[in-house]
């Protein structure tokens, strides 16, 4: 049978453009309306405020040019020591994050009795996240008197100012985020199991056992969910501000004075505005910048399938 | 305990004791209010207590929202009274939206930022003039005067509250200052029958309150003190100073002690840590409030609250023993010293100058501020009141009593200092990390004392 002849017309160009879909443009206009106003916005504001004099209730003062951004730099001891402890609590806490959460996983992926009911339990504190209720938890539990202390007691231990000692009270903040892996967790299961039982499998007749298997095949397989973590948490920990605030009151000298918190307290309690959104875009180019090496390094580290 | 003085010495006396008052800055109180302005639109007015000849809004409906921080007490006795208003003035409906102190102020800054903040909103005394920077934020009192009765509030009074652009922020309730609370049985265990007169007698009675004290609190350490708060060591601290070489903190925007003054009373401070007559800062640990338990167990010692507070902090303490109690000054700082008292207006209520019915607002406040049913069930929920109406009211039905009238006559009867200032987030920020700083061991009282002179001296240089 003779198949029919595609058909010599051509469409004329202007009628395939009359032809673009108006109606997913139209369903994206109250996204496009809320992230312009929501988002963007607020985010342009802020670099306007930063080059301003800006009062919260008393409005605009004038313009200052970059005079914010040279006195956080320059002149504002504080800031640094804010940097500091922002710093300490990311670098410390974000490892201890993913460990916890892909050590935890790797035992969940194993076919133990009952592993649902602890895949659920272990994610519980995170549905929990920062809230007033879990900081007096928390509280309780390293307080002088708490159960933390009373059990190194027991060990024979010295018991430990967890709240109120510079040197204690950051880590305090890394346990309660670390306790809360439970997303983290969640995601590292989801590639563990689809790492290939093929390979474990080729593995062990080669002789290797299961700590060898997770260095050189599950680790890298699943590292570009190691990447997303990474990121996720890194930035989670960068915008800490809850625990900080209800549990050590950015304390002791300034050891938990998280940028979040400083930038908080600069705009609703010192009342400025300018210094507050200068501070918030320094804060977003070092977390930029980061990020940015992250990703950067990724491809000496991160392994994909393609 | 005491006979009770009477409200009209308390009123005489607060004239008095306002007239001591100090305010020494560029931000405070203008020496006096404004001359009323013009009369409002709605009009005309009648004092509330004749609902029948004026009616809020002209009888039209109206919604306003009103706005407090405080405890179950106090939103419970407010709620009742607005619920009267309500009933007397069906056509008016009341919102109310309220929390605890903690974070109120910020609340406050983003609903005037944003402009949606309540039609009447309970202020802080340093909130009026610190908003704006000496300049009002609120609706100018003068202004509504027709129907908010300001003669309830002596000249006085009413200046505190007026900023330095001359408008009226808000009218004050009362006048508070902080004093010690005392546990009678810890003085007689250690067989004292008054409190101490200095900080060397508190300082000694500590040592031995503290014997056998762990390093850090595991729930059997005793004090002599116990600050329930950082607020607490800041009041404390200015009021020693200004008590030990009579000076204020500073005038026209320039700090007025030398180092060495400062720095003796970081020492003493410091003698009070090491003696064990008050915690370490390791010790202290949260919540900071009389809910702590070092408070409610009895092993605190005593505290420095406000006056406003003490039914409060009694109530925490010992489930609620107040038999247990005594109330006493600040020991002075060397014997046969000041015993002069920070004070400030208890708190106050300010208007929207956004408000849609700045009349109606003002007429709830008068209703609030006049009306007996309404005073009878606001009782001492607010403090204890030194405007007319509310006044005489307490004094009729002796509201105030017991501990807090104890209070008031120590406030009645020292020299008053008071400065918006001193509650100034700019200036009390850097004090409270200063203090902790030298809590804490991470500086000794030298460099405190020239940390607090200079940073003190630059927020308020930032501030002109």
């Amino acid at each position: 049978m003779e198949q029919p002849k595609p058909s010599s017309v051509s469409v004329p160009l202007k009628k395939v453009k009359r032809k673009i879909p108006i109606a997913p443009f139209v369903l994206l206009i109250p996204w496009f309306i809320g992230i312009m106003l929501f988002r963007i916005y607020p985010i342009m504001m802020s670099f306007w405020y930063s080059l301003r004099d800006f009062h919260p209730i008393m409005g605009d003062r004038g313009f200052v040019g970059l005079d914010n951004y040279r006195w956080l730099l320059f002149d504002f001891p504080l800031f640094w020591r804010s940097v500091e402890a922002t710093f300490r609590y990311v670098v410390f806490g974000t490892p201890m994050v993913l460990a916890s959460a892909l050590f935890i996983a790797f035992i969940l992926n194993f076919k133990l009795k009952g592993v649902n009911l602890f895949r659920t339990i272990y994610y519980v504190p995170s549905i929990l996240g920062g809230n007033v209720a879990v900081s007096l938890i928390w509280i309780q539990l390293f307080g002088s008197n708490g159960p933390v202390n009373t059990i190194m007691m027991m060990m024979g231990m010295e018991p430990v100012s967890w709240l109120r000692s510079e040197a204690f009270a950051p880590f305090t903040l890394i346990f309660l985020s670390a306790w809360q892996f439970g997303s983290v967790m969640l995601i590292f299961l989801a590639a563990l199991q689809n790492v290939s039982p093929s390979l474990y499998e080729a593995a062990s007749i080669d002789g290797a056992r299961k700590f060898r298997q997770f260095i050189s095949i599950t680790l890298p397989i699943i590292t570009p969910v190691v990447l997303f973590n990474t990121v996720n948490v890194l930035l989670r920990h960068f915008q800490e501000f809850n625990s900080a605030f209800l549990i050590t009151d950015r304390g002791p000298n300034d050891a938990t004075n998280f940028l979040n918190i400083l930038i908080y307290e600069y705009a609703f309690r010192r009342f400025e505005f300018g210094v507050a959104s200068a501070m918030t875009w320094l804060f977003l180019a070092a977390i930029g910048i980061l990020t940015l090496i992250l990703f950067s390094s990724s491809k000496h580290w991160v392994h994909y399938n393609d | 305990m005491k006979k009770y003085a009477t409200i009209v010495s308390v009123l005489l006396a607060a004239t008095m004791l306002v007239s001591a008052c100090t305010p020494t800055n560029n931000a405070a109180p203008a020496a006096t209010p404004a001359a009323p302005a013009a009369t409002p639109a709605n009009e005309p007015a009648a004092p509330a207590d004749e609902p029948g000849e004026w009616l809020p809004n002209n009888g039209n409906a109206a919604t306003i929202r009103m706005s407090w921080w405080g405890a179950d007490p106090r939103h419970e006795a407010l709620i009742a009274a607005l619920d009267l208003y309500m009933d007397r003035y069906p056509h008016i409906t009341v919102d109310h939206e309220f929390g605890a102190f903690q974070g109120w102020m910020d609340n406050m800054v983003i609903q005037l930022a944003g402009q949606v903040e309540p039609d009447i909103m309970q202020v802080n005394y340093a909130w009026v003039h610190a908003f704006g920077g000496g300049t009002n934020v609120f609706l100018d009192l003068n202004t509504v005067s027709n129907v908010l009765d300001l003669s309830e509030w002596s000249p006085e009074l009413l200046n505190f509250m007026t900023t330095a652009d001359g408008q009226l922020g808000a009218v004050p309730h009362g006048v508070t200052g902080r004093v010690v609370i005392y546990d009678r049985e810890m003085l007689a265990e250690h067989d004292l029958s008054s409190f101490p007169a200095t900080f060397d007698e508190w300082i000694e009675l500590g040592s031995s309150v503290s014997v056998g004290n762990a390093g850090l609190d595991q729930g059997n350490n005793t004090y002599a003190f116990y600050p329930l708060g950082p607020e607490t060591i800041d009041v404390m601290f200015l009021q020693m100073l200004y008590n030990n070489t009579g000076k204020n903190m500073e005038e026209n925007g320039q700090m007025l002690h030398t180092v060495e003054e400062v720095r003796e009373i970081f020492e003493i401070i410091g003698r009070m840590t090491e003696s064990g007559a008050m915690p370490t800062f390791e010790q202290q640990e949260p919540p900071h409030d009389a809910t702590n338990p070092v408070w409610m167990e009895g092993r605190g010692g005593s505290a420095f609250e406000w006056v406003g507070n003490i039914f409060l902090a009694g109530g925490n303490f010992m489930e609620n023993d107040l038999d247990r109690l005594g109330i006493a000054n600040l020991p002075a700082v060397a014997p046969g010293g000041g015993q002069a008292i920070m004070q400030r207006p208890s708190l106050g209520h300010a208007i929207s100058r956004n408000s849609d019915y700045p009349e109606v607002a003002a007429h709830l406040l008068n209703f609030l501020y006049t009306d007996e049913e309404a005073l009878l069930i606001i009782a001492h929920h607010l403090g204890v009141p030194f405007s007319r109406t509310a006044a005489a009211i307490a004094e009729r039905d002796e509201i105030i009593q017991g501990l807090q009238l104890e209070g008031v006559d120590l406030l009645i009867n020292n020299h008053g200092i008071m400065s918006p200032l001193f509650e100034d987030p700019n200036l009390r920020q850097p004090r409270f990390s200063i203090f902790e700083a030298f809590r804490t061991g991470s500086i000794d009282a030298e460099t405190a004392a020239e940390r607090f002179l200079s940073e003190q001296q630059s927020a308020l240089d930032n501030m002109r």
